[in-house]
């Protein structure tokens, strides 16, 4: 700081640079007047402790299971330097945690580190805590995000009434709360048993595909198949059933079984609300 | 020159949806200076009215020793409400106990399609409901943010609350938020600035802002006027109205060495709309506003001679960490009809005994957990 913070605006900059730890300068004393109880320094220093414990706190809440698997100290020393490069420019706390996950994949070296003998020389270790905190970013943003709750939604019993000839063009528009997403561990798995209480082994790497959404304000989670997932893909993407369909089959092994499935599978899909509708050429359902 | 500026006609901030029983004459004109701001004649004159016939000032911003204006902006008294929490909505959709009001936090709604909003829209249907906001940064240097006004305009449209407040404060700068509710330097340049904020956000919101007196941890040299003189000229110079915190002015009281009695007669009472309480935490040289305990005897002290002053107020009890069940946070709350009962002389009398030595006197309490302030709250997922 160059120069006395004599106008707002400089006062709020260096103050917030402070802060954040970005201004190391700090001539306290210039600017904060001392208590009867406090020095200037002692003051200030209320604030900066609020700043970084009150962000971290939230984070914690967010990637709880995370934060109770690399135990606290480990974490917190992740959200504070998360902090310091991702300082938060949201008006609501619904966003801190937005790019942790990202931030925790380009860091994966260092968190290679801390994760206390667990990572593997290849990486699989922190692409554990990655994949964890993911997900649980992920449900976050399902749980308070748009949703099928009170919308008219397609039911087994209207699959039944596309003729035949149809089918190959529907097309299926996704719920606007559900996601599809792929992970190297069965993270899911471990998030429910850390949320009952229990304290899990690490699970050994499974490739893992799911299918998230909410019903009813909750948020849930589908454990898909490989060609599940590879189908429900291309139906997001807007892909018509037939084209998709097409494009699965042309790597299965056994085309009649997957064939006898495809039924099977809808049914359940929409049961657990994965799509808003169907649409076809010039129709509605 | 004091006379001639109390002489000057004043905008009075129109009270869309308040109780009618407080405006005779009620004929509106437009004011100057804004297209889209209204005076009431009657509120008007009944407050020019006042100022012609105060003549007791101890300083320019003194408050009349009797103030005929019409209290709390004409805003309705709700009575005693609580802080809309996550972890109470189980309880809450299950029973909808009988409470007066809730408060929300704004934020933690304005862009919720999930339960949380769910949960509102309940609680909206059957109950009065005010927003409190803990990011408008109405004191920053930086641009307002018209993208957080339009999404908090959308969402009072939708639940149609009863007013809208936030802090005297600013939350960051650079586009960036610490999400505190950090003080302002008290000068005439900030004072200035915060004024032409409010009006437009005001403008903008098409109703009175209510503004709330934050904790604070620090004072500046560059100040040159108290906080209540300051809090009172925003609210005058703007034309808003006031959330007095009456577990802030104790706190702030308490680590700025000023006498919160003194505050609270200095405020402008009839722009009081609604009040605050909430437990703090006594950290031996400090006390830190962490709403996460019931409220202490010389802030329940501080609260009956707050009333004494300003009338009655809706009130409402802050708790947000370590919150305890609905019941017992209710029952918290209710106390404050009994304390406005108070004889307010012995009240008084021991707010002032207390003023010297609080900080030893309530030093057993909250002593020792991890303690922040608490303006806003995440929210959690509920996962199956």
């Amino acid at each position: 700081m160059s120069a006395l913070p004599f106008d707002l605006q400089t006062l709020q900059t260096w103050m917030q640079a402070v802060l954040m730890e970005t201004d190391t300068s700090q001539r306290i004393e210039d600017v904060i007047t001392a208590s009867e109880q406090q020095t200037s320094r002692e003051r200030f220093h209320v604030y900066a402790n609020a700043y970084q414990a009150r962000l971290v706190d939230c984070l914690r809440e967010e990637f709880a299971t995370l934060c109770k698997f690399l135990d606290q100290d480990v974490f917190d020393g992740l959200a504070t330097a998360y902090l310091q490069a991702h300082p938060s420019q949201s008006y609501t706390l619904a966003d801190l945690g937005k790019q942790f996950p990202q931030f925790m994949s380009e860091t994966a070296a260092a968190l290679a580190d801390v994760a206390d003998g667990e990572s593997e020389s290849d990486g699989t270790g922190t692409q554990f805590l990655v994949d964890l905190a993911t997900l649980e970013r992920l449900y976050a943003e399902v749980f308070d995000g748009p949703g099928i709750e009170g919308l008219p939604l397609i039911t087994p019993d209207e699959l039944k009434n596309i003729g035949p000839e149809a089918w190959p063009q529907v097309r299926f528009e996704a719920a606007p709360c559900w996601r599809l997403i792929e992970f190297a561990y069965p993270v899911h798995e471990f998030v429910t048993a850390c949320r009952h209480g229990t304290e899990p082994p690490i699970p050994e790497p499974r490739h893992t595909w799911l299918a998230v959404t909410r019903r009813q304000y909750i948020v849930r989670r589908v454990s898909l198949t490989e060609k599940q997932f590879r189908l429900l893909s291309l139906l997001s993407q807007g892909l018509p059933l037939g084209e998709a369909l097409d494009t699965v089959a042309a790597s299965c092994e056994d085309v009649d079984a997957f064939a006898k499935d495809i039924q099977q599978w809808f049914q359940e899909w929409t049961t657990s609300g994965f799509f808003l509708r169907i649409r076809q050429i010039n129709a509605q359902f | 020159m004091r006379l001639v500026s109390l002489l000057t006609p004043r905008s009075v901030a129109c009270d869309r949806g308040a109780n009618t029983d407080t405006h005779t004459n009620s004929a509106t004109l437009q004011g100057p200076g804004s297209g889209l701001r209204f005076f009431e004649i009657g509120r008007f004159a009944v407050a020019w009215i006042s100022r012609l016939t105060t003549a007791n000032f101890e300083n320019s911003y003194a408050r009349p020793l009797i103030d005929m204006t019409i209290p709390r902006l004409g805003l309705p008294d709700l009575g005693i409400g609580l802080g809309l929490r996550t972890v109470h909505f189980g309880y809450l959709l299950e029973h909808f106990p009988a409470v007066d009001w809730f408060e929300i936090i704004s934020e933690n709604f304005m862009d919720s399609a999930g339960r949380p909003r769910y949960v509102l829209d309940q609680i909206a249907e059957r109950y009065p409901v005010v927003m409190h906001g803990v990011s408008l940064s109405i004191g920053s240097s930086d641009p307002v943010n018209w993208d957080y006004l339009t999404k908090l305009k959308r969402l009072a449209d939708a639940i149609q609350p009863r007013w809208i407040s936030d802090h005297l404060c600013w939350t960051g700068v650079l586009g960036l938020n610490t999400h505190d509710l950090l003080p302002l330097p008290f000068t005439e340049a900030s004072l200035q600035h915060v004024i032409q904020r409010v009006r437009q956000v005001q403008e903008f919101l098409e109703r009175p802002l209510v503004l709330e007196n934050p904790s604070s941890y620090v004072t500046f040299h560059m100040s040159t006027m108290p906080e209540w003189e300051f809090l009172t000229r925003v609210a005058e110079g703007a034309d808003c109205g006031l959330l007095l915190d009456v577990n802030n002015v104790y706190v702030s009281s308490k680590n700025h060495d000023f006498d919160p009695s003194d505050y609270l007669k200095r405020i402008p009472h009839e722009r009081v709309v609604q009040m605050h309480l909430a437990g703090h935490t006594n950290c031996g040289t400090h006390l830190i506003d962490t709403h996460d305990g019931p409220v202490i005897s010389p802030v329940w002290q501080l609260y009956r001679q707050a009333i004494e002053l300003t009338g009655p107020v809706s009130t409402l009890l802050e708790w947000d960490a370590r919150i305890p069940s609905f019941p017992e946070m209710h029952a918290e709350a209710l106390k404050a009809r009994e304390w406005a009962r108070a004889p307010v002389a012995d009240a008084t009398k021991n707010v002032g005994v207390d003023v010297g030595n609080v900080l030893d006197a309530d030093a057993s309490k909250n002593v020792g957990h991890e303690s922040w302030p608490h303006p806003a709250a995440f929210v959690t997922a509920e996962v199956e």
